[in-house]
């Protein structure tokens, strides 16, 4: 008995000690919620460039993959792709079915480009810049207009330019993943994402795309850019968009650009659309129709106003093709405006169509063109304005930008690269060839 | 489902019991049954970031913030005596963790440790371990919670009473892991996803009584 109660005493004491190191433990760290967020943000980051590394960033490399492929324009045998505000590729496509990825132009800031003869015009950030391009793989710079841009936007990001300081701050994207010790959910949630930390990188404006047979000043003596491009040339001047102006400059010395004149056109502009003597500027409210009668001086016609969306404009024999987008621009229904612009004082809608998610768009009549982003390339028979019917739809690639080209044939790019189709049968267009994009994120 | 499921184990629970007050039903004669519910609360304190994130872009001190936290718990243990000192079965609970209701089923053991006389009070080890299901859980827009491993090892107190029941007080651990994911957001250009690893670590104080 004696034995038991000791043996007991023992067993009580272990006890005792052991629930004393459990409350000790307890009372310590071990008490302690411990609850990690793995967190996966896509954000954008300012990056601060001086003039000096902008103006001196400009250099004729190698030819390199394409990574994010914006605008295209096409000269005679050339294609150039921009690699958004890195810099242009320069393609060989005199065999559409082997085109050659031929040099690199690196330019800081690019984002359009337009080429007469020779001479190749591009915006570097704040300036625009020509080039000589007689020998593609080594580029040399020969004139620059200094200070002509004061901000841009491009693929929903801002840059803008601070003559204070002499610098520009722009925006990268990146994918951010961050591990952090969190509140386990209690009194509020997750802390929020600050995306626009100290940013001002708006989450408005356009994106990249383009398409069809834009401009023809003079035949053979200019390329061919997008209904997206903010850059065009007419006769001996070259006519650019910023956010907000007009700006003309004179290029009859094509290597020395001169600026002429600026033209306030209010917020919003996208696209410089030049037809006949006329020129189409797409905003994201609305389509102005400019007089270019004396192209020092265009004058304002009129202007076709629509819900607030990216707006791709294309014309032909008095019809313009507008394409309304949901997107970063607005939130207007997907849809193919058709417009009368015979009257260009007074543009009316002839017809609406259903879309699915339309961006850029080209037309070589009958066949009208439009890329509907993630839902591929549709080829449609226009011979009747109020009666546009689908006759193909090639599915499974992903369709920015189209620009049909002379010969029954046509380029278009996307996020999965660079594809040329025949079209000589509309119905049944064959992909010639393709040049992949080696995105890295 | 989870209704039906949560009505089935029920269903199962008042059977049991049922089944335990015939005493003619040989099992339970031999192997008595045992229901133990206790109601209680789980201490705890959270420590956090208030500067989550940039980090690795505009890289500063840390700062944290710690506050303490105070949730509900109760238990429902239901099992059979295999021997007159120890008890095993299965353990349903629901504990709350602020918006998170998780509900855990375990695995249970029941053991009197050390009873000083007949009728005395009894020192009492339990340990709980599972997996906890989030039938009892609504999540908010966007997000899933989802359950994980739970243990739960306990030390106390019981009284029995004269008519067989006994009232009861625990002192314990509990650990508890769950997740709680973000699905990606639908903005195309400012998108965020996450994924919360949560540990419970919390003491935890339960009353309760057996019959």
């Amino acid at each position: 008995m004696f034995f038991d109660s000791f043996s007991l005493l023992i067993i009580m004491k272990n006890i005792l000690l052991l629930l004393g190191c459990i409350c000790l433990a307890i009372v310590n760290s071990a008490c302690t919620d411990n609850c990690e967020t793995t967190r996966t943000y896509r954000t954008t980051v300012p990056v601060t460039f001086t003039l000096a590394q902008i103006r001196s960033g400009i250099a004729s490399e190698a030819p390199q993959d394409l990574k994010n492929p914006g605008k295209i324009y096409v000269k005679d045998n050339y294609i150039f792709v921009n690699e958004i505000k890195k810099g242009i590729h320069i393609i060989d496509n005199t065999n559409p079915q082997q085109p050659q990825n031929i040099a690199f132009l690196k330019i800081p800031g690019v984002i359009d480009m337009a080429v007469k003869e020779n001479t190749l015009y591009a915006d570097n950030y704040m300036d625009i810049v020509a080039f000589d391009i007689t020998n593609p793989k080594a580029i040399k710079e020969t004139g620059r207009v200094k200070d002509v841009f004061q901000n841009g936007l491009t693929d929903g990001i801002s840059w803008y330019y601070n003559p204070q300081n002499q610098t520009v701050t722009d925006y990268e994207v990146k994918i951010i993943t961050e591990k952090v010790r969190s509140n386990c959910g209690q009194n509020g949630n997750i802390n929020p994402i600050y995306y626009y930390a100290n940013d001002m990188a708006f989450k408005n404006g356009s994106v990249q795309s383009g398409s069809s047979g834009a401009n023809s000043g003079a035949a053979g003596a200019t390329g061919t850019g997008g209904s997206m491009a903010r850059f065009t040339i007419y006769d001996n001047y070259l006519y650019t968009v910023s956010q907000s102006d007009l700006l003309l400059f004179n290029i009859k010395t094509l290597n020395q650009p001169t600026q002429l004149s600026k033209i306030n056109l209010g917020w919003g502009i996208e696209t410089i659309f030049p037809y006949k003597d006329k020129l189409f500027i797409g905003s994201n409210t609305g389509m102005y129709i400019f007089d270019n009668k004396n192209p020092e001086k265009p004058e304002r016609l009129s202007i076709f106003q629509h819900a607030r969306a990216c707006d791709p404009v294309v014309v032909h024999n008095d019809i313009a093709y507008v394409t309304l987008r949901t997107g970063w621009c607005g939130t207007s229904p997907n849809q193919l405006d058709v417009v009368n612009v015979s009257n260009l004082t007074s543009p009316s809608l002839i017809k609406s169509y259903q879309m699915q998610q339309p961006a850029g768009l080209g037309i070589d009549f009958p066949n009208l063109f439009i890329c509907e982003s993630q839902y591929g390339l549709k080829s449609f028979d226009a011979t009747s304005a109020t009666n546009i019917t689908l006759q193909q739809h090639i599915e499974k690639i992903n369709a920015y930008d189209v620009i049909p080209l002379e010969g029954k044939h046509l380029l278009m790019v996307g996020k999965d690269g660079l594809y040329q189709y025949d079209t000589s049968n509309p119905k049944n267009m064959k992909q010639l060839s393709v040049i992949p994009v080696k995105r890295e994120n | 489902m989870k209704k039906i499921i949560i009505l089935f184990i029920c269903g199962v629970f008042s059977m049991t019991q049922g089944l335990a007050q015939d005493k003619k039903y040989g099992f339970f004669k031999k192997y008595p049954f045992v229901n133990i519910t206790e109601l209680g609360a789980s201490f705890g304190r959270n420590k956090y970031q208030t500067n989550a994130y940039y980090n690795s872009y505009y890289p500063q001190p840390i700062l944290y913030q710690t506050q303490n936290r105070v949730n509900f718990t109760l238990h429902t243990f239901n099992g059979v005596y295999v021997n007159p000192k120890t008890a095993i079965g299965l353990t349903v609970g629901v504990d709350s963790y602020g918006e998170t209701v998780l509900m855990p089923i375990s695995a249970g053991i029941r053991r009197n440790l050390v009873q000083k006389k007949q009728g005395g009070s009894i020192l009492l080890g339990s340990l709980d371990v599972g997996y906890s299901t989030i039938w009892l859980n609504e999540d908010n827009t966007g997000y899933k919670t989802s359950g994980g491993l739970v243990v739960c090892p306990t030390i106390g107190y019981k009284f029995p009473m004269r008519n067989g029941s006994a009232w009861m007080m625990n002192f314990g651990y509990r650990f508890q892991r769950a997740e709680y994911k973000q699905q990606r957001t639908e903005d195309q250009f400012y998108w965020t996803e996450s994924n919360e690893v949560r540990n419970y670590r919390r003491m935890v104080v339960r009353f309760g009584i057996e019959f």
